[in-house]
């Protein structure tokens, strides 16, 4: 459970939507009295599976359809005012795209729409492409890309008014695991700039990693809602980590459970690499050999415009806002952590001291319960303070860029 | 992280790029300059002899070859305003190449052919077209959401097939038209045909192109789901709706500059010049004959040639060589006139066999001239036969007299029917002069004419209600004192001109028909037969109150708002319908706002006498009420007809345009529009998913 120090930036009560048939019957209800609050500076996962009510929530969150009962404010508005819309990037499940227009004239076009002058359009434009690896491609027709290369430019698309409210409706769809990397950094680089993050998915992975809440839809209905870790916790059973052991220090820790704590060993084996890592490994070592391709790059940067600090002017030289960015501290301490370790975008490829530490502290109590009610006060955890120290992670992008890597 | 390679191969490739394109442009240069050059040195073109020909052959092939290739892979890259020019001066060279191979193997340039031409004509109408799109372009790069919408709207219509189909045939059409037209026609009914065509191809074609990208444009985007994308930017629905109104309206307005640029071209260069060339032959012919005729004859045309009103006609396309000459030649022509007179007595005039003169031709040339830019390349203002007052009060007394003396005749025929038949007849008998008999008829609100010019136009069909075989009618009209004389054939618009003295100070032009004349020795005539004019048009005063130039463009303008309220009610029937079904009604509004001035005739005349079944008088009292109200709506669409206006020299005046502006514009588009912003603004654009 949250405690909400701020406006949610995105609150649905009671959300009830029913898609009625030509003589108005009622034929499917897809949203069925959902409550949500979305507050500011966090990844909030919407978790479903198919026909489970995600879209449909976003659709109505994005005013493209119409709740049937119940209230929804998005920025303290209706999602039908346009005004919010100049702080709202959004990538549907599929990136529709104009066929007719290549990367860079759609990214014009909705610049244009977001009311940018030409400098700063451009400027952003060149960014999100060389971010998304599509520079070498920006005039080639988007009909002509590949479902991959369609996310990546719809991911541009989404993120060039540089959005406080970034809603992702399936973002990894069709794309890569490079892209789908990039993506889930990119979302935690955003959140730590103080953006939230909507995202909607059918891949528990993707939400794992990324999301600092969740909320699991079934039948358009939440069944539960806590943070990842209140969610997945398992407080009947540790994980100890260390390096190769020999046989008898093994029984040795096997007795000294059965004496201490009275209770066997359940399960003693070694950790595989996951099979993202290899294949990041794999892909990095052929770019290394510069073996050619047609298709997009592996994309660049985040774009400087989305990981500024706010006072920095935009123009400002792309290498003092990375200097900066290495100086300064994250801009906002967010309200709610996980009672875990942060989500990283490469856990696997550091080793996290906060397990070890954890091992030793109290176990957490919350333990995820079904949701009936929004959050009410009283099943509110405390705050806890963001680990301020905490870097910016570009993890993999900046393993495949090599030392000479722009970073 | 670009690839740094991507970035080499990309400077490469402009440094090509700009290299390519300048080559084209050398090469043609070359092409033209080598042509020039052997015409110089030879005195003759290449492909008038066998080696010039190889020449042209072995230059040109290759050239045509590579550059072909070429304008491929430039259409292929697509990359904006460099890619344009690139386009275009590969194109070009392709072209020199093709003239050069083609001249070589037939011995005549493609470019000199009619076909040559036509898609020479093609191709300047298509890069004035890019001009224009590219200008468009630029005027919306304000930052204005509408504006970006209007945008990428023109960059569809251009990239995408619905609309291009429709502005490729338009741009082959138009240079097409004027070599369908029979030549042998007149000067001014090929300009008339060709005005009247010309238009009503380009009304017909951009009002298919409009409806059809418009209902798709906006059907698509929701089929396709962009519209998902679009909602979640900060732009209303109704200014999304405006901006791809917008950017069709433009299209349209790029669209009709090229296409009235190239009607206008075409009448003026192509059209008009041979009406001139028709008359500077004759008077060459009549000059090269005169002197061997008689002196009577000579002398005649001689004062024709220097009369006033000619010569400042011949002087609007006499250039000054060809003014010494004139001048030389009537010198020459008052020499010979001197001599015969000298020579002396009658007798040895008259053993001069005198050479046919084509003075009669010359004559007829220059009336065709006349009527061309008097009665085509003007815009006039028409004023109907004003019919008296106490006409309507006798067929109103006829109709008591039959109501009092044969009741039954209206019981049988329906008082309509009567009152109908009276009116004609009473008109009719207006209308008709019996034989040695005269009638007044009177024009009036001619003030503005009276002001502005020297003489009216009266336009006039006479009939003749007995046979008179193959003559002429001729009867006289007397217009404030002066007499005009009239020789037509029967039932053919004819147009005589009336100097704006005869209209008094009120504006007021009394003219008497005398159906009676006197012949060239003075004797009394009458023709064997009554005259007749048919009442509505049979007769019109026609005055000047403008150049063709305003007037065309006027037209132009009504053109554009009809084609501005297509777009709006494509856009809005796809709001809420699919594509097939949008179009299909805006087709039929299309349609229906065409032909409504005949829907409300069909409408009122459709009627089955003798029919007693009251279901079968019911649907059709229905259908009659319902096909009039519907074309009633639509008919001020039809109302102002600028292509008839502007092919027949009738002004579409400011008024016109104003009227067209608030009616169709403001109201039918805004009404229409408001409409499709509510369906639009209520509709849920995303689909049931679960």
């Amino acid at each position: 459970m949250v405690q909400l120090t701020e406006q949610p930036i995105v609150e649905c009560r009671g959300l009830t939507k029913i898609f009625r048939d030509f003589w108005m019957r009622a034929r499917v209800t897809a949203v069925d009295d959902l409550n949500l609050q979305i507050i500011p500076h966090e990844v909030f996962g919407l978790l479903g599976p198919n026909g489970s009510g995600k879209s449909t929530t976003i659709k109505i969150i994005l005013g493209l359809l119409f709740k049937t009962r119940g209230r929804v404010t998005v920025l303290g508005k209706l999602p039908t005012d346009v005004a919010i819309k100049k702080r709202i990037g959004y990538l549907p499940e599929e990136s529709y795209l104009y066929r007719f227009l290549n990367a860079r004239e759609t990214l014009d076009y909705y610049g244009r729409l977001f009311h940018l002058d030409r400098h700063a359009r451009n400027r952003r434009i060149d960014m999100l492409l060389e971010m998304v690896g599509l520079d070498a491609v920006q005039r080639r027709p988007v009909g002509e890309y590949s479902k991959g290369m369609q996310r990546r430019i719809g991911l541009a698309q989404a993120l060039i008014n540089d959005p406080d409210l970034l809603i992702l409706d399936e973002p990894t769809t069709g794309l890569d695991p490079i892209g789908t990397r990039q993506i889930k950094d990119l979302i935690v680089q955003l959140r730590d700039r103080g953006k939230t993050v909507l995202l909607s998915s059918h891949l528990l992975a993707d939400v794992e990693d990324v999301c600092d809440r969740v909320t699991v839809l079934y039948g358009g209905r939440a069944r539960a809602e806590g943070t990842v870790d209140e969610l997945l916790t398992q407080h009947d059973s540790m994980v100890i980590e260390t390096g190769v052991l020999k046989p008898d220090t093994l029984n040795k820790i096997e007795k000294v459970l059965e004496v201490e704590e009275g209770q066997a060993m359940r399960r003693v084996e070694q950790p595989r690499q996951k099979l993202e890592t290899l294949f990041l490994n794999i892909v990095h070592a052929a770019q290394t050999e510069g073996v050619a391709t047609s298709g997009a790059t592996s994309g660049g940067n985040v774009a400087e415009f989305l990981v500024r600090d706010a006072h920095l002017p935009e123009d400002l030289d792309g290498s003092d806002v990375i200097d900066r960015l290495v100086a300064d501290e994250p801009v906002t301490p967010r309200p709610v952590e996980p009672a875990a370790a942060p989500p990283g975008p490469t856990p696997d490829t550091q080793p996290d001291e906060s397990v070890l530490s954890q091992l030793s502290a109290p176990a957490p109590v919350d333990i995820a319960t079904p949701v009936q009610e929004p959050a009410a006060p009283a099943d509110v955890a405390e705050p806890q303070e963001s680990s301020s120290d905490e870097p910016v992670d570009r993890g993999v992008i900046d393993d495949l860029l090599g030392p000479n890597g722009k970073s | 992280m670009p690839d740094p390679r991507n970035r080499r191969t990309n400077q490469w490739l402009q440094r090509l790029w700009v290299r390519w394109t300048l080559g084209a442009f050398v090469v043609s240069l070359a092409g033209f300059l080598a042509v020039w050059i052997w015409a110089q040195v030879g005195s003759s073109y290449p492909w008038q002899s066998t080696p010039g020909r190889l020449f042209s052959v072995v230059a040109g092939l290759p050239m045509a070859i590579i550059f072909a290739v070429g304008f491929v892979r430039m259409l292929q890259r697509e990359d904006g305003l460099g890619g344009w020019v690139g386009a275009f001066s590969t194109l070009l060279a392709f072209e020199v190449g093709v003239d050069g191979s083609w001249a070589g193997i037939t011995g005549t340039p493609i470019s000199q052919t009619a076909f040559g031409q036509i898609l020479g004509y093609a191709q300047l109408l298509f890069w004035e077209f890019v001009i224009v799109m590219a200008a468009l372009r630029l005027v919306l790069r304000f930052n204005w959401a509408p504006l970006g919408v209007a945008r990428t709207m023109l960059t569809e219509a251009m990239r995408m097939k619905i609309a291009m189909v429709f502005v490729v045939g338009l741009l082959l059409i138009l240079p097409w038209l004027p070599f369908l037209i029979d030549p042998s026609e007149p000067v001014r009914y090929r300009v008339q045909t060709f005005l009247s065509f010309s238009l009503m191809a380009t009304t017909v074609l951009l009002g298919l192109m409009t409806i059809f990208l418009s209902c798709s444009t906006l059907s698509t985007e929701i089929a396709q789901k962009q519209i998902h994308t679009i909602v979640a930017k900060p732009v209303g629905r109704g200014a999304f709706l405006f901006g791809k109104w917008l950017g069709i309206g433009l299209l349209n307005l790029a669209l009709l500059a090229v296409a009235g640029g190239a009607i206008y071209g075409f009448v003026m260069v192509y059209l008009v010049p041979q009406s001139e060339r028709e008359v500077r032959d004759e008077f060459a012919i009549a000059l090269d004959r005169m002197d061997s005729t008689s002196p009577d004859r000579a002398l005649a045309v001689r004062h024709e040639i220097t009369g006033k009103a000619l010569h400042e006609q011949l002087s609007i396309w006499c250039d000054e060589e060809w003014e010494i000459a004139l001048t030389k030649r009537i010198s020459d022509l008052d020499e010979r006139i001197e001599q015969l007179r000298e020579i002396g007595s009658r007798p040895l005039l008259e053993r001069i066999q005198p050479l046919p003169t084509r003075y009669d031709e010359l004559k007829s040339a220059i009336y065709e001239w006349q009527l061309l830019h008097e009665g085509v390349l003007t815009a006039r203002h028409s004023v109907d036969l004003m019919a008296p007052a106490d006409l309507l009060r006798q067929a109103e007394e006829r109709f008591e007299q039959i109501r009092r003396e044969d009741p039954g005749m209206i019981e049988q025929l329906g008082a309509e029917e009567v009152w109908d038949q009276l009116k004609n007849r009473v008109e009719y008998m207006w209308l008709n002069i019996p034989q040695n008999e005269s009638r007044n008829y009177q024009f009036r609100n001619l003030q503005q004419a009276k002001r502005n010019n020297d003489y009216i136009q009266l336009r006039f069909k006479v009939f003749a209600d007995k046979p008179i075989g193959e003559n002429n009618v001729r009867f006289e009209i007397l217009a404030n004192g002066r007499l005009i004389p009239v020789s037509t054939p029967p039932d053919e618009y004819r147009t005589r001109h009336i100097p704006t003295s005869a209209i008094d100070e009120n504006g007021v032009l009394i003219l008497t028909f005398r159906n009676f004349y006197y012949d060239e020795s003075g004797g009394l005539q009458t023709l064997p037969s009554e005259i007749s004019f048919p009442y509505t048009k049979g007769m019109q005063v026609l005055y000047r109150v403008g150049g063709f130039e305003m007037n065309f463009l006027r037209s132009l303008c009504i053109i554009w708002l009809r084609l501005a309220f297509l777009a709006m009610l494509g856009l809005t029937a796809a709001t809420f319908l699919g594509f097939p079904i949008a179009s299909l009604l805006s087709l039929l509004v299309f349609c229906a706002a065409m032909a409504s001035s005949f829907i409300v005739e069909a409408a009122a005349s459709y009627n089955s006498p003798g029919e007693t079944n009251p279901v079968a008088i019911g649907v059709e009292t229905s259908l009659r009420v319902i096909g009039r109200s519907f074309a009633q709506v639509l008919n001020q669409y039809a109302k102002v007809s600028p292509i008839e206006q502007v092919s027949s020299g009738l002004a579409v005046s400011w008024s016109q345009v104003y009227r067209a502006m608030g009616w169709i514009l403001l109201v039918w588009t805004g009404v229409v529009g408001v409409i499709g912003w509510i369906v639009f603004s209520r509709r849920e654009l995303a689909r049931v998913q679960v």
